[in-house]
């Protein structure tokens, strides 16, 4: 019965199935990498120089003495994890319990034929270690599912967004493990499974040595029979025992050492007849190995994919130096990284600017949401400008201070990922905003303005977050425009090229607020250009706030300037 | 003397003098109290030198109505005493103006600014004007300028082009009859071509470097033919002025001058610079940009001063205080729909009765308007008094502009009131009570 389960060549086929569903996911997704578009390089390296240059870059690593790092790298931050355990305990617990745990029983138990086999002359499933083992694994697996489970309720919102593969994968491996310890659980009670093996190992003498056996069974392994036609006396066990010892326990340990499918079969107990008649032991068993094929077949499409990746990149990036990037082998490493990613939400957490986005709300901050966006924009799919728009105020608000980086559990090199991106950004028509604005000059945009906000009629939000300095006339008023301020601004100092001079210089711009024209002042050079160095603010001998007004009028400029479209051209005034 | 490294504000611990004020007068009062070894602390806005024009004025009109000019200011002075005896220089020897100026001039030329004075001689400015101002003590680089004007040598005035506050030809037209070997030329500055405006500072700083000043030489050299004097803006540098003036003279063959501008105009820089940088190392506790909010008096006579705003506990103690706030603009005094009030001590001011008769009819009257003598009342020992002519608190001085009595402006008498006054104040806080009281000192 057992051979003719695993050797059914219904589920040889399955299994082969999933096995060439999975090589070939994985090859193509690992092709994917040598071509998909992941930065401002792209359209000048062609695919085969790219496949070359990564050929020849792990070449020149296999000869070098940067293999001796790998070792280190492979053990410390591939097996044990430690970029996770450094940042997040509990994570790490998780995660270990996971990893480790999975691959213990793929490695014991599962490959048990090809590996376990080898390695144990003696190995039997059902034998201590082995079976004493398997459910240490198996519980580890799900204590790391349960806190993962658990993480996921409690820290719901933008910094860790749990979504369809994030519960494909809790889902999948929770019924792998649970429906193996099921299986399990259900075999020891099973009088199918006692008459099968007694029909094949035991050779009885005397008809009472089937139900001395079963006396004896039921209680050392729980198994329960449907008709109790025999009388339990010490004598009856004591030669159950016997016989159990000459057939069964060479190969049958006591079934407590399962202490997770032992426990579980004593729940399941009142319903041992109803199980054993629908031959439970069976479609369990075939709802484990399946969920197993499942699993390995959507494995390149799943978050899973990240055994592969992941590795990958922290080798790739743990030998390699991060702020010296090699443009030939970059596009290459970024499209894995891209599917490096588990959207495990570190790098968020550890965001510099993330105060930013609690202020904004535009999860385009947000390295891990801009991860994401990378990848719909290395796939080539098609974004609104309104939604380009937001990604380039996400994009640009970062300022690539590496923190991200150095935190990310898969060693993924996101700063370059931001400063390749950007490039691609500012080349698809989304620059910094210092660079859109001087699209218009300062007047320009106070039309622009004045046309958008009477068609759109909106309040002003972004006002209210600002200390409204420039509201309030009170601050300015003290002006005497004795120039002091712009004589003493770097910026205007600096700027001795006509084409590029300030226009309305710090005087002048509190000068317009005097005469209530805020909104020529919103799009000038200098509030623009200013690099708040306080110059203006220190000297002023009238104590007005003068940095402190140029930079809320910046974050004015930007909170109304976002809103116009900037693409379509400048009216002709008709004057 | 020597200041805790970082008092942090501690109001336990009592500094002699605090100085109110980072005008001229402020300054003065100052360096005349760390020259005397008194503890200082001194605070006020950013830069109330800066709408200094840079030079130091004794005093030269009076009586203001009849705008009579006095080429002595030691005469002016006197006569003033005698027909204006509550003026604040009616309550201040000859010597001592003489000393406070001194003492002040002795100063800057120690630091690297050279001011000249001739003892009894107010000299002939010329303004970006193109008029004659009377003043007393005049920045090294300046004097040239009057020698020039005196001798009515061939001279050339260069300007810039985006210079908007200084204009060549508009000196060179305004002294036409009286100066007719006067020139103007227009240059663009090196590194400035094609800009619509420039900035004073900004020349200033560039001129500093001297490939600059050999590129503006070489602009200039073909027109200074005849001539036996150039003048410039007042831009020629900040720090190294008198090094600047001299390589511009040796690369143009010809003495140099600077004509001071508008305020706020380089010269001011200058002094603030020189103030900010020089008086700290010499013992003063300097409080930028910080102002004094409130104050309170102790039992023992003490000042407690809040400096900075209500939300921010940093207090000072001081035993005295120099009040050296200014007038208006340095929002000494403070008006409203009624009055004319002193913002911080609450002391009564000096002031004409009522609003109607604040100013006269005409605007440009050359008598000037009672409010400019509005100010506050004091003592022969600079302390302020109420109407009676009672001391309010005998360790509260009052210096500068503030005083009643006075038009500085009209009169020509602003720098000279403010060393003179701040000198008195100093002084009379040593008399009363380091020499004579039995107060506990610092």
């Amino acid at each position: 019965m057992e051979k003719t389960l695993l050797g059914s060549p219904f589920l040889y086929a399955l299994l082969y199935v999933s096995i060439g569903i999975s090589l070939a996911g994985i090859i193509f997704r690992i092709t994917r990498w040598f071509v998909v578009d992941t930065g401002p390089e792209a359209g000048l390296i062609p695919v085969k120089k790219r496949a070359a240059s990564v050929l020849k870059g792990m070449a020149s690593f296999v000869f070098s003495l940067k293999i001796l790092k790998m070792f280190k790298v492979f053990i410390f931050e591939v097996l044990l994890q430690s970029r996770i355990l450094t940042k997040d305990f509990i994570r790490w617990i998780m995660h270990f319990c996971i990893f480790f745990g999975f691959t213990m029983l793929l490695l014991m138990h599962a490959l048990d034929k090809i590996i376990t086999k080898n390695v144990f002359t003696d190995y039997f499933p059902t034998i201590d270690p082995f079976q004493f083992l398997r459910n240490l694994f198996g519980l580890m697996v799900i204590f790391g599912v349960g806190i993962a489970v658990y993480r996921r309720i409690r820290s719901r919102g933008s910094f860790l967004a749990t979504r369809y593969a994030d519960r494909y994968a809790l889902v999948i491996l929770a019924v792998i493990i649970v429906s193996g310890f099921l299986e399990e659980g259900v075999k020891m009670i099973s009088e199918n499974a006692f008459n099968r093996m007694v029909n094949t190992y035991l050779y009885p003498d005397d008809p009472e040595d089937v139900d001395a056996l079963k006396a004896f069974s039921s209680k050392q392994y729980g198994t329960v029979f449907s008709s109790a036609k025999f009388n339990t006396s010490p004598k009856l066990l004591a030669k159950g025992e016997m016989l159990n010892k000459q057939a069964c326990a060479s190969c049958h340990a006591p079934a407590k050492t399962a202490f997770i499918s032992y426990p579980a079969s004593r729940l399941i107990k009142p319903f041992a007849v109803t199980l054993n008649k629908t031959r439970a032991d069976i479609w369990l068993y075939y709802l484990h190995v399946l969920a197993c094929f499942i699993g390995l077949a959507y494995l390149p499409f799943s978050k899973f994919f990240h055994l592969i990746a992941d590795p990958l990149t922290i080798a790739v990036n743990g030998v390699s130096d991060p702020r010296n990037v090699d443009p030939s082998t970059a596009l290459t490493r970024r499209a894995m990284e891209l599917d490096a990613c588990t959207e495990c939400g570190t790098c968020s957490r550890y965001c510099s600017v993330s105060p930013v986005f609690t202020m904004l709300h535009n999860t385009e901050i947000l390295p891990m949401h801009k991860i994401l966006t990378l990848k719909r924009l290395s796939s080539g799919k098609k974004i609104g400008n309104a939604q380009m728009m937001t990604i380039s105020e996400g994009a640009f608000i970062c300022t690539t201070c590496f923190k991200c980086t150095e935190v990310c559990p898969a060693g993924i090199n996101l700063q370059d990922q931001w400063l390749s991106s950007r490039e691609l950004l500012s080349e698809m028509g989304h620059p910094l905003p210092h660079v859109w604005l001087k699209k218009f000059n300062a007047s320009e945009w106070s039309d622009r303005m004045r046309e958008n906000e009477s068609t759109q009629n909106e309040a002003d939000e972004g006002i209210v977050r600002y200390n409204n300095l420039t509201g309030d006339s009170n601050v300015f008023a003290l002006c005497i425009q004795c120039q002091t301020c712009t004589n003493v601004c770097s910026v205007v100092a600096a700027r001795t090229d006509p084409r590029d001079a300030v226009d309305i210089t710090p005087h002048k711009i509190m000068n317009l607020l005097r005469l209530g024209l805020h909104d020529l002042t919103l799009g000038s050079r200098m509030v623009w250009d200013c690099v708040t160095c306080y110059q203006c603010q220190e000297n002023c001998p009238q104590g007005i706030r003068v940095t402190d007004i140029i930079y809320e009028l910046k974050n004015k400029a930007y909170a109304h300037f976002k809103k116009i479209d900037r693409s379509a051209a400048v009216k002709e005034d008709p004057c | 003397m020597a200041l805790p490294k970082s008092h942090n504000y501690d109001p336990k611990h009592v500094f002699d003098i605090m100085v109110i004020g980072s005008g001229i007068a402020g300054m003065a009062a100052s360096l005349f109290s760390i020259n005397r070894k008194l503890s200082t602390v001194q605070a006020g806005s950013a830069g109330g030198t800066l709408f200094t024009s840079g030079v130091l004025d004794l005093m030269a009109i009076h009586p203001i109505e009849e705008k009579k000019v006095w080429s002595n200011p030691w005469e002016a002075i006197a006569a003033l005493r005698d027909q204006a005896p509550l003026h604040p220089y009616a309550r201040i020897s000859d010597e001592d103006i003489h000393r406070a100026f001194e003492e002040m001039v002795s100063f800057l030329n120690s630091v690297g600014m050279n001011y000249r004075f001739e003892k009894s001689r107010n000299v002939r400015l010329i303004t970006s004007m193109g008029t004659i101002k009377h003043t007393y003590c005049v920045p090294e680089s300046m004097w040239h300028c009057i020698k020039a004007h005196e001798e009515k040598a061939p001279c050339l005035i260069i300007d810039f082009n985006g210079l908007r506050e200084f204009s060549g030809r508009q000196i060179s037209s305004t002294l036409q009859n009286e100066w007719p070997l006067l020139r103007s030329l227009r240059v663009s500055f090196p590194g400035t071509e094609g800009l619509n405006e420039v900035h004073p500072v900004h020349l200033a700083q560039a001129l500093e470097l001297s490939p600059v000043r050999e590129s503006l030489a070489a602009r200039i050299l073909p027109e200074i033919r005849n001539v036996r004097y150039a003048g410039f803006p007042a831009v020629l540098g900040i720090k190294k002025t008198p090094a600047i003036c001299a390589h511009l003279e040796k690369l143009l063959g010809v003495p140099v001058f600077e004509i001071p501008m508008m305020p706020a105009s380089v010269p001011g820089f200058r002094l603030k610079e020189v103030f900010d940088s020089s008086l700290p190392p010499k013992g003063l506790l300097r409080l930028i940009d910080k102002r004094v909010e409130s104050v309170t008096r102790l039992d023992n006579g003490n000042f407690i001063l809040n400096i900075g705003g209500p939300h921010q506990d940093q207090f000072i103690q001081a035993r005295g205080v120099i009040l050296a706030t200014g007038r208006f603009l340095g929002k000494g005094l403070m008006s409203d729909r009624k009055e004319i009030f002193e913002p911080l001590f609450r002391i009564p001011v000096w002031q004409p009765a009522n609003r109607v008769s604040w100013h006269r009819e005409r605007f440009l009257d050359p008598s000037g308007h009672p409010i400019n003598s509005a100010g506050i009342e004091v003592d022969d020992s600079f302390r302020a008094v109420d109407g009676t002519g009672k001391v309010i608190y005998d360790n509260l001085f009052i210096a500068g502009s503030i005083l009643a009595h006075q038009d500085w402006i009209r009169m020509k008498c602003g720098s000279g009131l403010a060393f003179a006054t701040a000198y008195a104040a100093v002084n009379a806080f040593i008399n009363n009570f380091v020499n004579s009281s039995g107060r506990v000192t610092a």
